[in-house]
Parts: C-alpha cells; sequence; structure tokens
C-alpha cells in the first residue's frame, strides 16, 4: 500500500456555502505532499476533515486504505496534527508540556521517557526543555508544537502552514526539521508560500475556492501546463536583419521585442530551439549577449493553473 | 486520562500568581463581612438583658450569616473561577489537543470540572478559620456547620458547572463568566418566579427547582433525600449540557 492517505470526493457545506467541493487525491506513502492555496481556499477545512475535527457532508477519507471511520481507537495513534497557530500552555514548562502531551496520546507509561528523549533529540529542544513555552522564541514555540505533533511516534503528520510568522532564520531551521521528519513519517504540508513548499515537497496539489485544480509531481505540472516556456535574449545591438528572420521562424508563436536589443520569444512546442535561434543570430551577423529560458517555478504553476480556472 | 488532565490543570491554577490574588481578596472580603457581624453582634448582646442572652445565639446571629455572605460571594466568584476553562482551550486552539487525542469527551469534562471544583474548594477553605472560633466558644451543637459548609460546596459545584458550561459556549471569557453569572443567579432566583403564580403546583415547582430553597434546609442543619437528589441531578445536568455542547463539532 502506497498511499497513505486517500481523499475521495470530499465535499462539506457550512449552511448554502460549499467550502470543499468534491476534492479528490493523495499522499503517497513517505513523501512530503505540499497543500498548496490561497488564504480561505480550504487548505485547513480540509486538514480538520482528515485529523476528523470536522466531519464532511459527503465522500470518503482513508488512511493507509481504511476509512478514518473504521479506524476508531487506532486512529489517533497513526495521525500527528499542527494548527496553524501551535497548541501550546504557556505556563508549563517543555518537559510538562510533551509529558502531558505523550501522557493523553496514550503513550505507554514505561515509553514516555524515551519517546521525549527522542523527540527532544531530533528537533533539537534540549537547550530549553526546562524553560516556560511563553518564554521561547516563536520558532523555538513551533519546533514545540511539531514535537507535539509527532511525541506519539505517528506514521502520518499533517501541518497545517509551520512557517507562518517566522523569521528567516526560524523558517529555514522548520524547512530542515520537516525535511529530517520525512526519515519516518508521512508529512501533509499546507502553505501559500510557493517557494518554502518547492524547496520541501516531493508532490503537491492546489487547491482554490474549495476546488482541487491539480495535484501531483511538481514537474509532472509542469509538463500539464505547457512547454511554452519563454526565452529571452539580448543583443549587443540593435539588428534589423535578425529582426527581420526572428519574426519569420516558424517555430515561435509569438515574438515581442522588449527594446531595441532585448526580445521575449514564445516557442510553439515544448521542444528545445535556443540552438536554432542561436544559428539564426550568427546567421544575421548580430552579437550575442545573452539566450536564456526562463524555468517555470511553483508560482508559475500556481498562477498558471488557477489563472486558467478563474 | 481524568487524573492526567486534572492535575495538570491544578498544577496551572497553583502556579498562576492571579489564583493567589483572588485568594486573597476572597478571604480579605469573608473576614470584613465576618468583623462587622462580630462587632455588630457584640453591640447587640449588650443590650440584652443577661436572662435573654442565651436566646440571642451567636451561631445564628453571627456563622450562618456568614454562610449566607460567602455563598453570595459564590454566585460571583463561581462563574469567575470557571470561565477559562474551556474558553481558553478555544481561544487557543489547545481544545484540538483533546479532539485529536484519545480522550473521551466525558473524560476531558470531568477533569475540567473537577478541577474547578478543587479550585473553588481552595478559596472556600480560607473561610475554615472562623467556625475555627467556634472552638473557643460556649457552643455545643456544632452539626450546622458541617452541614452549612456541605450545602456551601454543594453549592460550588453546582455554580462551578454552569460557570463551566457557559465557558463552552465561546471563546470570551468575559462573556463566558457574563453567561455564567446569568446562569447562576436564574437558578438561584427561580424561587421568586414562584410568588408570581396563583398556580399552586407551579408555585411548588418553580420553588423546588431554586438551589436556593434547597440550600436553606442544609444550612438549618436539616439534609433530606430530596435536597441530595436535587444537588446531585443538578450536578448530573450540567455534565450533559457540556457533553452536549462540546458534541457540537460533529453536528451537521
Amino acid at each position: 500500500m502506497n498511499k497513505a492517505i486517500e481523499i475521495d470526493n470530499i465535499t462539506l457545506k457550512y449552511g448554502n456555502r460549499n467550502i470543499l467541493k468534491d476534492i479528490s487525491f493523495h499522499v503517497d506513502k513517505g513523501h512530503i505532499h505540499g497543500f498548496l492555496g490561497p488564504n480561505g481556499a480550504g487548505k485547513t477545512t480540509t486538514m480538520k476533515v482528515i485529523t476528523k475535527l470536522l466531519t464532511q457532508d459527503s465522500g470518503q477519507v482513508k488512511l493507509f486504505g481504511q476509512d478514518v471511520g473504521d479506524l476508531k481507537s487506532t486512529f489517533n495513534s497513526k495521525i500527528g496534527f499542527l494548527l496553524e497557530n501551535p497548541p501550546l500552555y504557556n505556563d508549563l514548562t517543555v518537559m510538562e508540556y510533551l509529558d502531558y502531551i505523550a501522557k493523553i496520546k496514550k503513550v505507554p507509561a514505561q515509553k514516555i521517557k524515551d519517546y521525549i528523549n527522542d523527540c527532544v533529540e531530533s528537533l533539537d529542544l534540549s537547550s530549553v526543555i526546562d524553560r516556560a513555552i511563553e518564554n521561547l522564541s516563536k520558532g523555538f514555540q513551533q519546533r514545540v508544537g511539531i514535537a507535539q505533533a509527532i511525541i506519539h511516534k505517528p506514521e502520518i503528520v499533517i501541518l497545517d502552514e509551520p512557517t507562518n510568522g517566522l523569521d528567516p532564520q526560524a523558517m529555514l531551521e522548520v524547512r530542515n526539521l520537516i525535511l529530517k521528519l520525512k526519515e519516518n513519517h508521512t508529512i501533509l504540508l499546507s502553505s501559500h508560500l510557493l517557494h518554502e513548499m518547492s524547496l520541501v515537497c516531493d508532490e503537491v496539489t492546489i487547491i482554490s475556492q474549495g476546488k482541487i485544480l491539480a495535484s501531483g509531481n511538481i514537474d509532472e505540472l509542469k509538463e500539464k501546463i505547457g512547454h511554452t516556456q519563454e526565452i529571452y535574449l539580448e543583443l549587443l545591438e540593435e539588428c534589423p536583419q535578425f529582426e527581420k528572420v526572428i519574426n519569420e521562424f516558424p517555430k515561435l508563436s509569438k515574438v515581442k521585442k522588449v527594446n531595441s536589443t532585448k526580445y521575449m520569444l514564445v516557442p510553439n512546442t515544448g521542444d528545445e530551439v535556443r540552438h536554432e535561434i542561436v544559428k539564426l543570430v550568427n546567421e544575421s551577423e548580430a552579437q550575442l549577449i545573452k539566450i536564456d529560458r526562463k524555468k517555470y517555478t511553483l508560482e508559475d504553476i500556481f498562477i498558471s493553473i488557477t489563472d486558467r480556472h478563474d | 486520562m481524568i487524573r492526567v488532565i486534572f492535575l495538570k490543570e491544578i498544577k496551572v491554577f497553583f502556579r498562576s500568581p492571579i489564583t493567589y490574588v483572588i485568594a486573597g481578596l476572597f478571604t480579605l472580603l469573608v473576614g470584613w463581612l465576618f468583623f462587622n457581624q462580630l462587632v455588630y453582634f457584640v453591640e447587640n448582646i449588650q443590650k440584652v438583658p443577661v436572662s435573654m442572652r442565651n436566646q440571642y445565639d451567636f451561631a445564628n446571629e453571627v456563622v450562618i450569616k456568614l454562610f449566607g455572605n460567602v455563598n453570595f460571594l459564590l454566585l460571583f466568584i463561581a462563574p469567575i473561577m470557571a470561565m477559562r476553562s474551556f474558553s481558553e482551550e478555544y481561544r487557543e486552539g489547545t481544545i484540538d489537543l483533546y479532539f485529536t487525542s484519545p480522550v473521551a469527551d466525558y473524560e476531558l469534562i470531568i477533569a475540567k470540572y473537577l478541577s474547578v471544583v478543587v479550585q473553588g474548594l481552595f478559596l472556600l477553605s480560607t473561610t475554615l478559620i472562623f467556625p475555627f472560633f467556634l472552638s473557643n466558644l460556649d457552643v455545643t451543637d456544632t452539626s450546622f456547620i458541617f452541614t452549612g459548609y456541605l450545602g456551601l460546596v454543594l453549592n460550588l459545584v453546582c455554580f462551578t458547572g454552569l460557570g463551566c458550561f457557559a465557558s463552552t459556549l465561546g471563546k470570551n471569557q468575559l462573556l463566558a463568566a457574563l453567561a455564567g453569572f446569568v446562569l447562576v443567579l436564574f437558578s438561584w432566583m427561580i424561587a421568586m418566579f414562584s410568588q408570581m403564580t396563583s398556580n399552586y403546583l407551579l408555585a411548588e415547582i418553580l420553588r423546588f427547582l431554586s438551589i436556593n430553597h434547597h440550600y436553606e434546609n442544609f444550612v438549618k442543619g436539616n439534609i433530606s433525600l430530596a435536597d441530595v437528589s436535587f444537588y446531585m441531578s443538578f450536578i448530573m445536568l450540567n455534565i450533559l449540557m457540556m457533553k452536549k455542547r462540546i458534541e457540537v463539532r460533529h453536528w451537521k
């Protein structure tokens, strides 16, 4: 069984508002799956449905092939959840908090100490273990939040916007932690920070207005949005001869002159045409300074897909 | 599980400086009331002829009145003590910790409720010094102290139950305290409505439903099965209301 989480045709309404509209996607075992979407798209709601904090109107959620409704007592041992705001008790020290969480997650008494030690070690919390949570920096509080999600060693960890509100250094630390967690967990991670997601995720699912717009490997999604990657070209000086031949070049669907020496070119297909363009430059006796193909980022995929559905 | 949650709640309660501020203010207020009643009693007894002084009883004039005053204070203090029990969990999002853990709703409710009751008992325990004075006086029948305290404790359990239920209603602690106070006041004053109706049966029912009616019996030293049953039913109703409110998350 390679699918850790399967979401099949989930629909959820609040009153007359459709919050989730027949959404389906899956998360592969041992992968980091990004859940992307603008604020209010339905990311947190979907995560709450997976963790049974909300009940869907229709559809099915499966963990390792089993319906969550059938899992009952084993459900909570399989899943760890970090909400957007970590659920922390500020009056407790980190040690007291982790001990409390381990107890309410029903970690066997003889294993609690070992589980806490594992958690403290993997999240590097030893320096703050006896400090009150309210006195910790936001980055450390986030780590403690992640610690509560993994303390009972669940197979699946769901993290809702774990880098939200963190400074760049803390963001980097949390990102590295998430990559470290991948060794032992399947992770579903939500964010609207596309760059962050592209750095850690194996696959992504894009959601907007309660609908899944795309789901899959980032490279596959690039395929989906097509190969019409823009080519940027810069000459040393203006060359009318080149301008004439490039406008007649059949493999380009669009030629845009940005200024006297710069061009933006859009190929018809995904085939590589840069070498042919260089040949045209040489034949026109123009002098080439730069030719570059724009690389698709997750931002491009996201904007392209959301634009297509708007 | 109840024990784990209860101990954590108690730990947080006794660690908070607010606890000692509230306890200090409560003790100060009750001490001031006791002192006033004592002064009033001493002034009055001197006006009474010596032969009739045995009818002017210290227990009736000071101690029972003190019970009444403490009980009146509980109307305000119980909702304040209970206000953060669930509201704070909702506001901080920590309630989801329990909903995503193998913790049954009733375990969470009983642990929280019990911890608020114990917090109330801690406050109430500061008043024990006043009956202690009685041991130095020539008071032979002290059973009313026991029943009076029992009545106070039962009232405390009922009031904090209503306060905890109010706290389950939303994230705002102040609104929870206000809603709790309204519910407590209503349960206390319900007997007043019995005077507004000429229907005997309805008046009796309303009187029976008022906590005040049953509390008075306790203070007088009369414990009946009807009173005990009323308190037990009231506590169970509180727990049931909290459970239903917590279950709302599953309702569609």
